[in-house]
């Protein structure tokens, strides 16, 4: 699978964009990830409306899978671990807690703005919550891309939130994939969680579009985006 | 057989005949004689009976429908009048399909009760009925009520839902055969069984034009295993139909055009003292004719209308009552005027493009000036030049009485889903009983337990396959087949989407601080730029800026060809109509000319010998031919765009299987086009074996997926069980963490429920009627014993033109998307080393 990955450079380090729809920070030990959303499919539950469990199971695996690849020995989660406090029953806290202890990996999460009661799992998921713009080596994480005034503007910055999406248009039919954007100053990671919508991200100048497949992740040309 | 409503002891059988007595002479008075077939029913209705009557428009179906249980409410109304009593709660309820009833129902009815000095409560009770009359409806409903299935739900939902409905004896259920085949009718079947079983007396009584299979309409209005009388009356008018024949056939536009060349002879046969009503089979037809008359006769503006479901009610209403009262001469419209009560008859009726259907014609041509005994007269206008084709065959079938059929839904679990949340949340039920009052609605007659059970798991515990999920409650087991529903969010957002109608995103448009106009799709706005011209609702407006769900318009000037598309407006010809046509294509290309449309269409058929073949019938045509796009197969099954979608889908699927290929499909209702690479010549490939039914269904469901066709279907079967809600209650922060769209549902049941039965639901109903799929099989037979004769031609021929043209359909690959991401990136790299002069714009 791994000559599936398609590597860039970013900042000067080598990245490889994941079909996991993750990205392996090697020289950081890092793999990057943003929006699982955890606990979605029970909000919905909990309010009447019959989604199937086990996107989460999913996600672990996912996530699992990943790392043992990469080896990587940090998990960077870039905000919206977690979707809304009526989904995190306690048999969801119960299963990622399990999967942690099975997985020792450390789990640093910026936190993003699903992310409330994020403190109380601290101990039970081994969270090392940083601050909402974290740095690191050449690097700054922070949910949402937007960079607004008194941000500081050095540094390349990765963030997530946006869910992007690229539409192809292949012969007649148009497909709509999550994407990877790297820009020159600013990277934005697909979502992690199949469970989530997306939108088709407008590129600023400079961005580039990795779309990511069931199998592969592919730059995606200019002239098949819809 | 007993005569009485459950609640009304005073009235006895003489009183009601009594009533009916005066009833009778009343219609008299008006100078209308009393038919025999409405006779047949008050009769019936007396004697405890159901049943369905079938009349044409217009023959007075109403009054035969409500006379009997008018007189028992005026014989009770006397009764206490004469006890010094007050008569409370409902008798009759009138289930209508028009989701804006008009006043004219509430009129008819009110009027004859009211002349013979008895005081009726009639009301209307609808989605636009205010808040105000539905509390005091809620307090106490009227004696009749008109409603419409949705509202009908919507009541059922309360807890004093059955103390409400006390004293209720009669149903009356308008325009059926319009419910019949829909979703709508199947929530109308299970609102009824509920009322059934709590007032097992109820008697029903429906309302329908001409269909081939009565007694199932019949059967489904009056509830499994229950007897029906079925009423006919022998008024049928003959229909002459008239075909605006072109000067030129010839050079006639071949498709995707709206056959606006014909404007001309159009004009020249209008005339603008007689009452016209133009039917058109799209919205945006209808809007380019509207505005097309206008521009060429600004005189007749101020006599003309434009009547089709997007238009804001108030013009609509504003249409009919001009239509009525005679200031409104001229009206363009949709299949939005098919319905309705007996609006004002009009003198001509015009039918531009394809009529698409025998009884759709028939019922058309029924518009013309009511008059039992005369004839129909309806002119057709066709806008290419095989609907010359198909109005011949209209002519033929008609003559011949073949008449389609209705197709009913059987047993949607998504309707189910809503009714059991609906009864849960309404007083609640025992799940043994409710059982079987869900299976004395027809439409679920042999539904099985098993998916009875499924159904109520998937609203108590989430439908989840292994575990229940402990903060999942709408619907709650209260022990021993006891179930109810709390009070709450889930409850409000279920009264809140209740229904089955479901159509895309629309938004409000009105102009800027000012007037609404109607209703338009998401997507359209979506693609509008500020200032940019377009048509709607016949009048030429600009649009100003888009907020939340409204569309913001200034009136503009001068003349935009831009109008908005809506989707799923385009219907397939039916099947008695194919088989008409191929049979047509038949007599045509022998020589035939018996028909006065078929000297104006010979000119093509000519075309298409000479340069191909003209299929008769027992024959399948199949041509190929090299353009500089890949290489074109046409095939031509004449079977309604829906079935040649399939059939296509279906052979672009074991074509691939045969020899790895991507295929474009495209499809119209004369046949299909599958598009692939240059150099792949798939024209030998098309045998026996390829329309072989083996497998069919595994096969179409395969190609389904692939084409994600089911994905699409899902959005309506996720919006009537629930799962997706049109409408949020107005806290939208509150709500937006439940927003998913209904495919990446499909992708998450997919993943972690593969075998809900929704997703199987889904795949059924694309399979139905994407694919219309008992006709699909029967098609399939007879192409596989059809004799094939293979053509190769240099161009796309007459028949296959209007396929290239039209080229909107799917794509079924057996290529894996990474491989196509490749090819279509190669592909363009071609092109651009091919062209290097063209500019690159970025």
């Amino acid at each position: 699978m791994s000559d599936e990955e398609m590597a860039v450079d970013v900042a000067g380090e080598r990245i490889e964009l994941m079909p996991e729809r993750g990205a392996h920070w090697r020289e950081g030990g890092a793999m990057l990830v943003s929006d699982l959303h955890l606990g979605k499919s029970g909000v919905f539950r909990a309010a009447g409306i019959a989604v199937p469990d086990g996107d989460a199971h999913e996600q672990l695996d996912r996530l699992a899978q990943g790392l043992a690849r990469t080896r990587a020995e940090r998990l960077i989660i870039i905000g919206d671990l977690l979707h809304a406090p009526a989904g995190l029953t306690p048999s969801l806290v119960e299963a990622v807690a399990a999967w942690r202890k099975r997985h020792t990996q450390d789990w640093l999460v910026v936190p993003g703005n699903h992310d409330r009661r994020l403190e109380d799992l601290t101990d039970a998921w081994r969270l090392d919550i940083k601050p909402e713009i974290y740095t690191e080596g050449p690097f700054r994480f922070r949910h949402e891309p937007a960079i607004g005034p008194g941000t500081p503007t050095d540094g390349f910055v990765w963030s997530g939130h946006t869910h992007p999406a690229v539409r192809l248009r292949l012969a007649t039919g148009s497909v709509r994939l999550p994407a990877f954007v790297i820009g020159p100053h600013r990277a934005i990671l697909p979502a992690f969680s199949r469970f989530t919508g997306g939108v088709v991200h407008v590129p600023e100048p400079g961005d580039r579009l990795f779309a990511v497949t069931p199998n592969a992740v592919i730059e995606a040309p200019v002239e098949l985006r819809a | 057989m007993p005569t009485r409503a459950a609640d009304s002891p005073s009235v006895t059988p003489s009183a009601a005949r009594a009533a009916l007595g005066d009833l009778v002479r009343w219609m008299t008075d008006q100078g209308w004689r009393p038919h025999e077939f409405q006779q047949a029913v008050w009769e019936d209705h007396l004697a405890g009976g159901s049943g369905l009557v079938h009349v044409p428009t217009g023959a007075g179906k109403t009054y035969a429908a409500y006379f009997g249980p008018l007189a028992e409410m005026i014989a009770e109304a006397r009764a206490a009048t004469d006890a010094g009593t007050k008569v409370t709660g409902p008798r009759t309820l009138y289930l209508t399909p028009l989701r804006a009833v008009s006043r004219d129902v509430e009129k008819a009815l009110t009027r004859p009760a009211k002349e013979l000095g008895v005081k009726i409560r009639v009301e209307t009770r609808t989605g636009d009925t205010s808040s105000y009359t539905r509390k005091k409806q809620r307090a106490e409903l009227p004696q009749v009520l008109i409603t419409t299935p949705e509202s009908l739900s919507l009541l059922l939902t309360y807890p004093e839902a059955r103390e409400r409905f006390q004293g209720l004896h009669s149903v009356v259920l308008d325009e059926w055969h319009e419910l019949l085949a829909s979703k709508r009718g199947v929530q109308t079947e299970l609102a009824i069984a509920r009322l059934r079983a709590w007032l097992p007396n109820l008697r029903t009584r429906a309302l329908s034009a001409t269909l081939s299979n009565l007694d199932e309409a019949a059967q489904s209005a009056v509830g499994a295993g229950r007897r029906f009388t079925l009423t006919s009356a022998r008024m049928d008018r003959p229909v002459h139909i008239e075909t605006l024949i072109p000067d030129n056939p010839g050079r006639f536009p071949w498709a995707g055009h709206l056959g606006l060349k014909m404007l001309p002879d159009v004009l020249a046969s209008l005339d603008a003292e007689r009452s016209t009503l133009i039917f058109c089979n799209t919205r945006s037809q209808a809007e380019r004719w509207f505005h097309a008359i206008e521009a060429a006769k600004p005189e007749w503006r101020g006599h003309m209308g434009l009547h089709h479901g997007s238009i804001d009610r108030d013009d609509r209403t504003r249409t009919e009552n001009g239509l009525k009262d005679g200031s409104v001469r001229l009206v363009v419209a949709t299949s939005s005027l098919d319905l309705g009560v007996d609006f004002a008859p009009v003198e001509r009726v015009y039918q531009i493009g394809s009529p698409k259907g025998v009884a759709r014609l028939m019922q058309r041509a029924g518009r013309a000036s009511h008059r039992p005994g005369e004839p129909c007269h309806i002119v057709c206008v066709p806008t290419h030049a095989l609907e010359l084709v198909e109005i011949a065959a209209v002519r033929r079938a008609i003559a011949a009485g073949e008449i389609e059929p209705r197709r009913f839904d059987t047993k949607p679990l998504d309707v189910l889903a809503q009714h059991m949340v609906t009864c849960a949340l309404g007083g609640g039920f025992d799940a043994d009983a409710f059982y079987a009052e869900v299976r004395g609605a027809q439409a679920y007659a042999d539904l099985t337990r098993e998916d009875f059970d499924w159904t109520l798991r998937l609203v108590t515990e989430g439908g989840g396959t292994l575990a229940a999920y402990p903060e999942y409650r709408k619907v709650t087991h209260e022990g021993e087949g006891r179930h109810a529903a709390p009070e709450g969010k889930p409850a409000q957002l279920h009264r809140l989407n209740i229904g089955t109608i479901t159509g895309d995103a629309t938004m409000e448009i009105r102009f800027v601080g000012g007037k609404r106009l109607g209703s338009i799709e998401e997507h359209f706005v979506g693609k509008l730029r500020v200032g940019e011209r377009f048509v709607f609702a016949g009048r030429v407006l600009r649009f100003h800026r888009a907020k939340d769900l409204t569309c913001f318009v200034r009136p503009a000037t001068g003349r935009s060809n831009h109008t908005p598309i809506w989707s799923g407006t385009r219907l397939p010809i039916s099947e008695s109509l194919a088989e008409g046509v191929r049979s047509a294509m038949g007599s045509l290309s022998a020589g035939d000319e018996a028909e006065p449309e078929f000297a104006a269409a010979a000119p093509i058929i000519e075309a298409q010998s000479r340069l191909s073949h003209t299929p008769s019938e027992g024959e399948l045509l199949v041509e190929s031919c090299e353009t500089r796009e890949g290489s074109h197969l046409f095939v031509y099954p004449f079977e309604g765009r829906l079935v040649n979608l399939g059939i296509a889908s279906l052979a672009a699927l074991r074509l691939g299987r045969r020899r790895p290929a991507t295929f474009t499909i495209a499809a119209n209702d004369y046949g299909f086009e599958l598009l692939c690479e240059r150099g792949e010549d798939f024209a030998e490939w098309v045998d026996e074996e390829l329309f072989t039914s083996e497998q069919l269904m595994e096969d179409i469901s395969e190609a389904v997926n692939v084409g994600e066709l089911s994905k699409r279907q899902f959005r309506e079967v996720a919006r009537v069980s629930g799962l997706v809600f049109q409408s949020y209650p107005g806290a939208h922060r509150s709500m937006r963490q439940l927003h998913a769209s209904s495919s990446l549902l499909y992708d998450v049941l997919t993943d972690f429920d593969p075998d809900n039965l929704l997703l199987a639901q889904a795949r059924r109903e694309v399979l139905d009627r994407q694919f219309e799929r008992s006709r699909l099989a029967r098609t399939l037979a007879r192409l596989a014993s059809a004799t094939v004769i293979r053509r190769a031609v240099k161009r796309p021929t007459p028949l296959g033109l209007p396929l290239v043209i039209e080229r909107v359909g799917g794509q079924i690959s057996s290529e894996t998307l990474e491989d196509r991401i490749a090819r279509a990136t190669k592909q363009w790299e071609a092109d651009l080393r091919k062209a290097p002069k063209r500019e690159r714009t970025t």
